[in-house]
Parts: structure tokens; sequence; C-alpha cells
């Protein structure tokens, strides 16, 4: 592998909609966050970003049996193009819209998704938190190290209960 | 007669069990992002540009769309002519504006055209206006008058579904060089929905009100702060008013 950025910095641009994949899905889903990466005087495209992800300790106020929301191991490529999808069974079904590849930036995701809505069926009243600690390494080198922070909340669509799940920096 | 009953009981329970089963289980999983040539493939078409150009023509729509968004991503500039005609000949309005945005990211003015016109037609889909205010961005008009007004309409209904009232939100914090008078709109739309009936509307406004950074929302999202009864969505505005209080400090 060459050379790599040394920084990166997120923005949380697009939110997928649980209207998108309702009734199939009655949980979820979250946001598409865009990293730019820099110095911006180099063109990192193509280069490969890795991640790691855990739970910040003593900031769950989600029931438990709520899905940990805090992990991740997928490995990112600078400047790709993608579309956002869940899997309903064996179909995969194209959620929000088409994310158009930029130079120096990826796009990760953050998201839950259930075929239940879970706070009804875990309990925990009408919203709860998760927040999670995540970093992002070109090769061992850490370019970012931030927290999000996970929000699950009691809704309805159409008269059934849902769960909708955001996510904030 | 008892091993009727038996079996009735037996029946009973066996079906019980199932229902509660049914009930509890839940499958969970995430979002995940997927390369147009990876779902391509899912769907058995072939990456070749003879394959791309025919699946243009697919009787799947998602195929159509992702054929043309491979062309663009493979700079394919001689396919230009067949993705207008798949343009031209598309029906399917989540089509129409991923082809468009194929088309612009080609190069060719039909996209950007494509997409303002989706942007004015108020008889659209929300979710797919929002689509061609977003793609516009990507193709770098940074202030459209026709997509601006989408997204305000579209954060001003309240008929529109959350999840579109949210999106909207998003974009209206991306458009630039707007008039005096189009950002004191813009704010004044995103200050009203810090009293959205739906919590992730009114987190979506707050995390807005951060954005924009106007010091003059500050006691706007106090009073927000104040009167919200869930602490989940209270501890969001908190966090973003100390945001726009770092933002706005001289």
């Amino acid at each position: 592998m060459g050379a790599c950025p040394t920084s990166a910095s997120t923005s949380l641009t697009d939110t997928l909609s649980l209207t998108q994949v309702y009734p199939n899905l009655l949980s979820g889903i979250g946001n598409v966050a865009r990293v730019t990466v820099g110095p911006s005087t180099t063109n990192w495209n193509g280069e490969n970003i890795t991640e790691t992800v855990s739970s910040v300790t003593g900031t769950n106020t989600c029931p438990a049996g709520l899905p940990n929301a805090c992990s991740g191991s997928t490995t990112f490529t600078i400047g790709a193009g993608y579309q956002p999808a869940v899997k309903e069974g064996t179909n995969v079904v194209a959620v929000g819209p088409l994310l158009v590849g930029t130079t120096n930036e990826f796009f990760d995701q953050y998201s839950v998704t259930s075929n239940q809505s879970l706070l009804d069926q875990y309990g925990g009243g009408n919203s709860c938190a998760r927040k999670c600690s995540q970093q992002y390494y070109c090769g061992k080198s850490q370019i970012l190290n931030h927290t999000l922070t996970y929000t699950f909340t009691k809704s309805t669509i159409s008269g059934t209960k849902v769960t909708l799940v955001t996510v904030a920096e | 007669m008892l091993r009727g009953v038996l079996l009735v009981v037996c029946v009973l329970l066996l079906l019980t069990f199932a229902a509660t089963f049914a009930q509890q289980s839940s499958e969970v999983g995430t979002a995940n992002l997927y390369r147009y040539g990876e779902l391509l493939q899912q769907h058995h078409i072939e990456l070749t540009k003879s394959a791309l150009l025919r699946a243009l023509k697919n009787s799947d729509e998602a195929v159509r769309y992702l054929a043309a968004m491979k062309l663009a991503e493979d700079k394919s500039v001689d396919a230009i002519p067949a993705i207008e005609e798949a343009l031209a000949v598309e029906r399917v309005l989540r089509d129409r504006v991923n082809i468009a945005l194929a088309l612009g990211l080609l190069g060719d003015q039909t996209g950007p055209t494509e997409l303002k016109k989706v942007c004015a037609g108020t008889n659209f889909v929300p979710e797919f206006r929002l689509y061609a205010v977003r793609y516009m961005f990507d193709l770098h008009f940074q202030k459209d008058e026709d997509c601006l007004h989408a997204a305000e309409e579209i954060v001003e209904s309240k008929k529109i579904d959350s999840g579109d009232r949210i999106s909207a939100l998003e974009l209206l914090q991306r458009f630039q060089t707007l008039t005096a008078e189009e950002s004191d709109k813009v704010l004044k739309l995103v200050l009203k929905r810090l009293e959205d009936s739906e919590p992730v509307v009114r987190m979506a406004a707050s995390n807005a009100v951060a954005s924009l950074g106007n010091a003059s929302a500050i006691p706007y999202l106090e009073a927000a702060i104040a009167r919200e009864q869930d602490e989940s969505v209270r501890s969001v505005f908190e966090r973003d008013m100390k945001k726009l209080q770092e933002k706005t400090q001289p």
C-alpha cells in the first residue's frame, strides 16, 4: 500500500427513512455519512479505509435486547459511488438516493433494521439512545476518532407501531 | 374420547407456541452500501458495455438505472445517446431521476434539465423530488430556484411523511449564495419544525438549526429545550445548542 490520508471529517448527509421499507421492516433505519479525507492536495481515490466501532460505556439508555448498533468492520473505498439497500428476506431492496462517488470522499452508513418494532417489543419508554465510538484507519494509522449517537424513537406509520432510528454526531 | 381431547390440547399448545415464537423472533440487520456493478451482477447482468447498453431496456426498473449509473461510473461518454433514449421512454419516476443523474455525471445537459423539471413538479412524489434536489447538488448546482422551492414546500407541508420532511431539512442547509430574504425564510421554516409532532423531525430541525449557525436561533432552541418532554430528544437539542453556541461565538 502507498501513502495514506492523514485526516478525515464526517458529515451526516442522507437520512435513510423507514417509510421506504415499511411494512416489511418495522424498525430502522439510520443515516449515511460522507467522510472527507485529507490533505486535499492529493487525490486519495481508490485507497481503502477500515474501521473499528465500540459502545461508549455508561451512555446506553436502551433496554436489554435491542441490537448493539455499535459494531462494524467494513472496508471503505475512497471515491466510489453506491446504492444503499437493505435485505428483506432474500431480496435486496434499494433505499434512499444514489450516493455519487466524489474525489477524496467515502461513504459510511449507520443503520439498524428489524422486522419488529424494537421499542414496542423490548419496552424502554418512548425513546432511548446508544452512543458509539468509531475510529477510521488507513493501514495502521488512525485518521479519525469520533462518537455518534443512535436514537430509537417510537412512532407509527399508517397506524402501525414502529421504531424509528436516527443518528447524530 | 380422551385420546381426541388430548390431541386437540396438543394441537392448541403447538399453535400457541408457534404464535408466541413468531411474535418474538425478530430479524435484525443493517442497510448496506452496494456498488452499482455488484447489484447488477446480483441481477445476472454482465458488466461489459454492450450488456449495460442492453440493460437500459431491461424490464426490471432497478436494472435500468443501475446500468445507466455503471455506464456513468465507467465514463462511457459514447453511451449518452442510448441513455438519453432510455430517459425519454422511462415512466418510473425513481428511474427518471437516477438516469438523469447518470446523464449529468457524463456532462450531458439533459440530466440537470430533467432534474430541474422534477424539482418543479408539485405533483411528483416528494421522495423523488428530494432525490432531484440532492442530485443537483451532486452535479454542482449550488442553488437552483425550483429545487429550493421544492425543499421549502416539503419541509412546510404537514401532509408529507416525516422521512421526507427530515430529508428536506437536511437539504435546505446545503443551499449556498442565498439572498438575505431567502436565508431568513429557510431559518423560519426550520425553526417551525422544532415544534413538529414527530420527535424525529424535531431532532432533524435542531440539527439543521445548529448547522445553519445563525445566532438569532438560540432563543428558539432554548424554548424548544424547555418544552421538550422526551429526554432523548432534549439531549439532542442540548448537544445542538452547544454546537450552535460554539459556532456563533464572536
